[in-house]
């Protein structure tokens, strides 16, 4: 799969403008970074053994070579995308789960794929948009963490990868992941009570 | 929340979490004082923190599929498709879109897959989607997805079928293994849809979880016959050629599917026919009743590398509660021979029928049996039973992936798993803790040979001795569900042991009970402890079984005691030579007071094939033959001593190195071992010096899952890594060890090691710099060495070096002779020529003492040829490290035989022969390897760079593009 020059210098371009504060890039980056990020999903879950930590940068290096004019590399464009992609991530699975909520409404009954079996349901749905909603309230308290937590879970970064992208240490990673995940978990579970 | 306060929180959080659980309280006091609403705050937190287990931990995409970019999304939600209406979308799959559709005409619900827009312009897409729905819709049978449909509206292709309810086999399997039963009543339904498939001549060709549908009532599906082929109508006695020939479908060479459950034809991409599907099977079975697929591997092609050629480990060391029966059905399933499979899956089908009949039958007597007879429900129905453990697990498998937030892995421990934790000294007399140290581990050998119990090895456990964790959590990170806590208080001759009997999750007891004796009856103690604990854990117990817990291992309560001695140096981390010195002393001493002590003789032989193999005993001839003395002797006193067998086979392995003879005996020794981690571990050895790494990676996994904090395991595994240059692994690997052993000295070096490796020595020095490792750790030792070597600044070094060379240990032997080579070395380094030879002289001396007696110790002539080559004798080191090659050939050893080689390539460097050195260097760099020094790493190009020992080879350009290349890990 090869991408269209003029799409790599228009997604380059985005790129450069939103790590300038250009909110909007944002949005126009969203069709253009679609596609590759659906196939990166997929080669994600298609993976032999999951989870394995250094393949989501593999993947994601891929996916920017693929959509990044990269005649002339530039770390930084590669940083931003990667940050791009996460939240990108984000947006895309918080819609869907939001589509998802108004469409289904009374509905409940598990249902199920014909042949792969992702198992949909309203809870599921409605979990992903509190964890969203939490996310929010964690960016006003705390934004490195309400990040940290971005490229992990939307992401899907490893806890070095999340590190050596944020340029701070392992142990400051892994801190800070760990008070943002009892924090949200609180909120979550205090939501439900 | 202001943002001051709010750092203050997580501050207290992290602080808190730093401290074990009991001394929270009383930080939490001192640093809120009176801050109440801070206080709870941050208990919230903790208390979030506890609970949170593994939120969000999962990737969104991977945790949440349904909600990931896809192409069409939900656009279609509404629509009209031939008469069915889309509800919703209920999933995406490898060949498109399903929808959750209305039949308009007949008012029933239905499944509608749709094939994507971007497909129906290709051709192979059209024909493999339209190809799925003949098939499908050709076959009549109650366990295969009924296809109601196959229609075109415009552009867009679809399949109607029928709606199921329920989960595919993927997502019951989240929830871990199943029992034999219900895998059975799952496999049969499975293979009865393959056998009418087979019988119309179609091949499924992709069976694996994600296309078996397990309904709540027990009912199974299979689907997906995307990739099934509808062969020719052959007579069944000629089903090798039902094969594949249509040239819309997968043409030989194109590999489709999902690797792991490929047959060995398929991936090899060659024609397949009925008999792939019954291995496929056979692999499904195996993840069912295993809860972990047979081949495995980090990418598709080391999958495939493992289905070709590596033999999955037994299904009875992973679970024990198997039947052998069904053991025996798996294997032949999954020969890879295709003539050696069953060869119909008729054939497999019927012997699943009446092994499921035979443990319908026993289930229902066991039943009977240990419920009484209040139950009649569960006698007269046996069936029921089954189908309610089977909805249960489908239940529990949607609750899972439907509360994919808060999955609490405990809740799976098995409930006849159990950990047994060091028991406390109460004894006045400090130093008697070796003994309540052996009453533990008696009680813990005694349950491990209980195969229906899931025993933590005592390598795990041991590191459990502060209480200072919770049940709950002890039992979440060893996997377990109960717990054993004890004390021994020991007065002369009188023994005291409280024993009691924990159930992890709530910290409630099961048992208690104290024992007052005499020492000499101490054996009895032991045996009604794990007697009362196979009843509380109804624990089913053969007849051999109870033989072996009621053992006394001995009548001489002072050879015991030398035995407990010597069974708690063995008990220490590290092959260092004082621990195996001290183990060696005391078990001698047992066999020499009782020599009829048959466990004490098998531990003694143990420890002294370790000592040989690692080289933390001197590895004399002397030394080889009384280990294969004990290890006889031992068998000759009990023939069915699991530890015997065992350490029969660590003879063969280490002193020998005769593979086969080993595997025989490991794989005799896991009978009467069931629980033991030893076993997998042990295999896990004997794989990779014959050069298999992946299948030794699969039983160090193994070993883990029984095992899961024994540091030298892990350690091991770490190194297996290392030595293949899979070096972010290994510091993985090694991270997992400082968990259990923080600020461990040999793994940091370790660590340090494979920084010099990927050339960081910066990285390196960091790690090495707080380390002060003792004058008879000279693996740690040397890596320092090393790294002011590499730095070219050796003055430090060289000081201490001399300072432990001053005083030499005579217990290190050998070791104090590569010590002096090490200064030499570094002394030249530092451009002081005359000390460094004087130094070498000295080295010679030091090491040729020890040639006559340890004619295979590889390291000891390499380290002979080094200093030869250091004193400028060309000759003298070429035959000294031809003669290391010998004594140790590559054929024989993957792991150490390298290290010959990397001595001769040194020597070549050094004495002026480019080629040889260059030769042998593009080899080294090509295979996994075990370094000749210091940190046992292999070479890198790195290292090649910064190593002074090549300096003489820097101005050729072979070499020069050796240091540049990228060496590839395997």
């Amino acid at each position: 799969m090869t991408t269209p020059p003029s799409t790599r210098q228009a997604v380059t371009q985005l790129l450069g403008a939103w790590s300038n504060g250009d909110e909007e890039a944002l949005g126009k980056l969203f069709p253009l970074m679609h596609p590759e990020l659906h196939r990166l999903a997929h080669h994600y879950m298609s993976r032999e053994r999951t989870g394995h930590t250094l393949q989501t940068t593999a993947v994601l290096n891929e996916a920017y070579l693929q959509l990044v004019d990269n005649t002339k590399p530039v770390w930084q464009g590669r940083t931003h995308f990667i940050a791009a992609a996460a939240q990108i991530m984000r947006h895309i699975m918080v819609d869907h789960a939001r589509k998802h909520q108004s469409l289904k409404r009374g509905g409940g009954a598990l249902k199920v794929t014909l042949d792969e079996g992702a198992l949909v349901t309203e809870t599921r749905a409605q979990e992903l948009l509190d964890l969203d909603e939490a996310l929010e309230r964690l960016a006003v308290q705390d934004a490195r963490k309400s990040q940290i937590v971005e490229l992990r879970y939307f992401g899907g970064l490893s806890v070095e990868e999340t590190a050596e992208f944020l340029k701070l240490s392992r142990r400051t990673v892994e801190r800070e992941w760990t008070a943002a995940r009892a924090w949200l978990y609180r909120e979550l579970s205090e939501e439900q009570t | 929340m202001k943002a001051d306060r709010w750092e203050k929180v997580i501050d207290l959080f992290q602080s808190a979490l730093e401290r074990a659980p009991e001394e929270r309280a009383a930080f939490l006091d001192e640093a809120c004082h009176d801050d109440k609403g801070m206080r709870r705050e941050v208990e919230s937190l903790l208390t979030s923190h506890e609970r949170a287990d593994n939120f969000i931990e999962m990737p969104a995409f991977k945790a949440v599929p349904e909600f990931a970019p896809n192409d069409t999304g939900t656009g279609l939600v509404g629509k009209l498709i031939g008469h069915y209406r889309i509800e919703s979308l209920i999933g995406v799959g490898g060949m498109g879109e399903v929808y959750l559709a209305r039949d308009e005409r007949l008012g029933r619900k239905a499944a509608l897959k749709l094939l994507p827009d971007s497909l129906t312009t290709d051709e192979t897409q059209l024909s493999r989607f339209k190809n799925e729905a003949r098939t499908a819709s050709a076959l009549n049978h109650p366990n295969i997805l009924t296809v109601y449909e196959i229609g075109a509206e415009g552009n867009v292709q679809f399949i109607a079928t029928e709606f199921i309810e329920g989960v595919t086999l993927r997502a019951a399997l989240v929830s871990g293994r199943m029992s034999a039963h219900t895998a059975l009543e799952i496999g049969v339904q499975v293979a009865s849809a393959l056998a009418a498939a087979h019988d119309a001549g179609v091949v499924h060709r992709d069976i694996k979880p994600e296309n078996i549908m397990v309904r709540p009532d027990g009912y199974v599906k299979v689907l997906d016959f995307g990739i099934a082929k509808l062969t020719e109508q052959t007579p069944a006695s000629d089903h090798h050629r039902a094969e594949t020939s249509s040239p819309l479908q997968t043409r030989p060479g194109l590999v489709l599917g999902t690797a792991r459950y490929m047959s060995p034809e398929q991936a090899r991409g060659q024609k397949v026919d009925a008999r792939s599907d019954i291995w496929s099977l056979g692999v499904v079975f195996y993840e069912m009743v295993t809860g972990t697929p047979p081949f495995r591997g980090e990418t598709p092609s080391d999958c495939i590398a493992a289905i070709l050629t590596a033999e999955p480990a037994p299904v009875s060391s992973i679970s024990p509660d198997v039947p052998g029966k069904l053991e025996s059905i798996l294997q032949k399933a999954l020969r890879k021979n295709t003539d050696e499979r069953y060869q119909t899956i008729e054939e497999m089908l019927g012997e699943l029928r009446s092994l499921k009949g035979r443990f319908e039958a026993e289930r229902s007597l066991s039943q009977t049996k240990s419920r009484g007879d209040s139950d009649i429900t569960a006698i007269k129905r046996p069936k029921r039973a089954v189908l309610v453990s089977l909805v249960a697990a489908v239940l529990a498998a949607v609750v899972v992936v439907c509360f994919f937030f808060f999955v609490v892995s405990a809740g799976s421990a098995n409930e006849k798993s159990i950990a047994v934790l060091p028991f406390e000294n109460l004894s006045k007399d400090k130093s008697n803790a070796y003994f309540a140290d052996g009453i533990q581990d008696e009680i813990l050998t005694r349950l491990s040979k209980i195969a229906d119990l899931k025993v933590i090895s005592r390598t795990s456990t041991q590191r459990y001795k502060k209480k200072s964790q919770k049940p709950s959590e002890i039992g979440k990170q060893l996997g377990v569900a109960n717990l054993l806590e004890g004390s021994v208080q020991k007065t002369n001759d009188q023994v005291r042991v409280n024993v009691q009997l924990i159930r992890a999750a709530n910290d409630s007891h099961l048992w208690a009970e104290t024992f007052d004796r005499r020492l000499t009856d101490i054996f009895s103690v032991e045996s009604e402890v794990a007697k009362a604990i196979a009843d509380q854990l109804r624990a089913k117990l053969t007849g051999q079984e109870e033989q072996v817990i009621a053992a006394r291992p001995t009548n001489n309560p002072e050879a015991y005691d030398a035995y407990l001695r010597g069974l708690a140096y063995t008990l220490k981390t590290g092959n260092s030579p004082a621990n195996t010195l001290g183990a060696q002393k005391y078990l001698k001493e047992a066999v020499r007071l009782d020599p009829k002590f048959a466990v004490a003789w098998a531990l003694l032989s143990y420890v002294d094939a370790l000592g040989y193999l690692t080289l933390s005993l001197q590895p004399t001839v002397e030394l080889r033959e009384e280990t294969g003395q004990a290890a006889a002797t031992a068998l000759a006193l009990q023939p069915n001593l699991g530890e015997a067998i065992l350490a029969k086979g660590y003879y063969y392995y280490a002193c020998l190195k005769e593979y086969d003879a080993a595997v025989h005996y490991f794989e005799q020794a896991r009978q009467f071992l069931p629980n033991s981690s030893q076993i997998p571990e042990s295999l896990a050895y004997v794989a990779r010096r014959r050069g298999q790494w992946e299948q030794s990676e699969l039983y160090f996994n193994e070993a883990e899952r029984l095992d899961p904090r024994n540091v030298s395991l892990l350690t091991q595994h770490a190194q297996s890594y290392m030595i293949c240059r899979r070096f972010p692994e290994a510091l993985r690997k090694f991270d997992q060890v400082l968990e259990v052993i923080p600020d461990d000295v040999d793994t940091l070096a370790q660590q340090a090691g494979i920084a010099q490796a990927e050339g960081d020595l910066t990285r390196a020095g960091a790690l090495l710099a707080p380390l002060n490792p003792p004058a008879d750790d000279t693996g740690a030792l040397e890596i320092q060495v090393y790294q002011a070597i590499l730095e070219r600044r050796p003055a430090e070094m060289i000081s201490r070096l001399n300072e432990i060379l001053a005083t030499p240990d005579p217990a290190l032997g050998y070791n104090n002779g590569e010590l002096r080579f090490w200064l030499g070395w570094a002394q030249d380094v530092a451009g002081d020529h005359a000390a460094a030879q004087k130094s070498w002289q000295q080295a010679r001396i030091e090491l040729e003492r020890f040639l006559k007696e340890q004619p295979d110790n590889y390291l000891l002539i390499g380290d002979l040829a080094l200093v030869m080559m250091s004193l400028g004798d060309k000759a003298a080191a070429f035959a000294l490290s031809e003669q290391a090659m010998k004594v140790l050939p590559l054929e024989k050893d993957a792991v150490d035989g390298p290290a010959p080689i990397e001595v001769f390539a040194r020597v070549a460097a050094q004495m002026g022969e480019p080629d040889r050195a260059i030769a042998t260097l593009q080899k080294l760099l090509s295979i996994p390897s075990e370094g000749a020094l210091a940190s046992r790493v292999p070479l890198t190009p790195a290292l090649l760079r910064l190593d002074p020992m090549f300096d003489p080879l820097r101005s050729d350009q072979r070499f020069q593009k050796l240091t540049l290349e990228h060496v590839a890990s395997r």
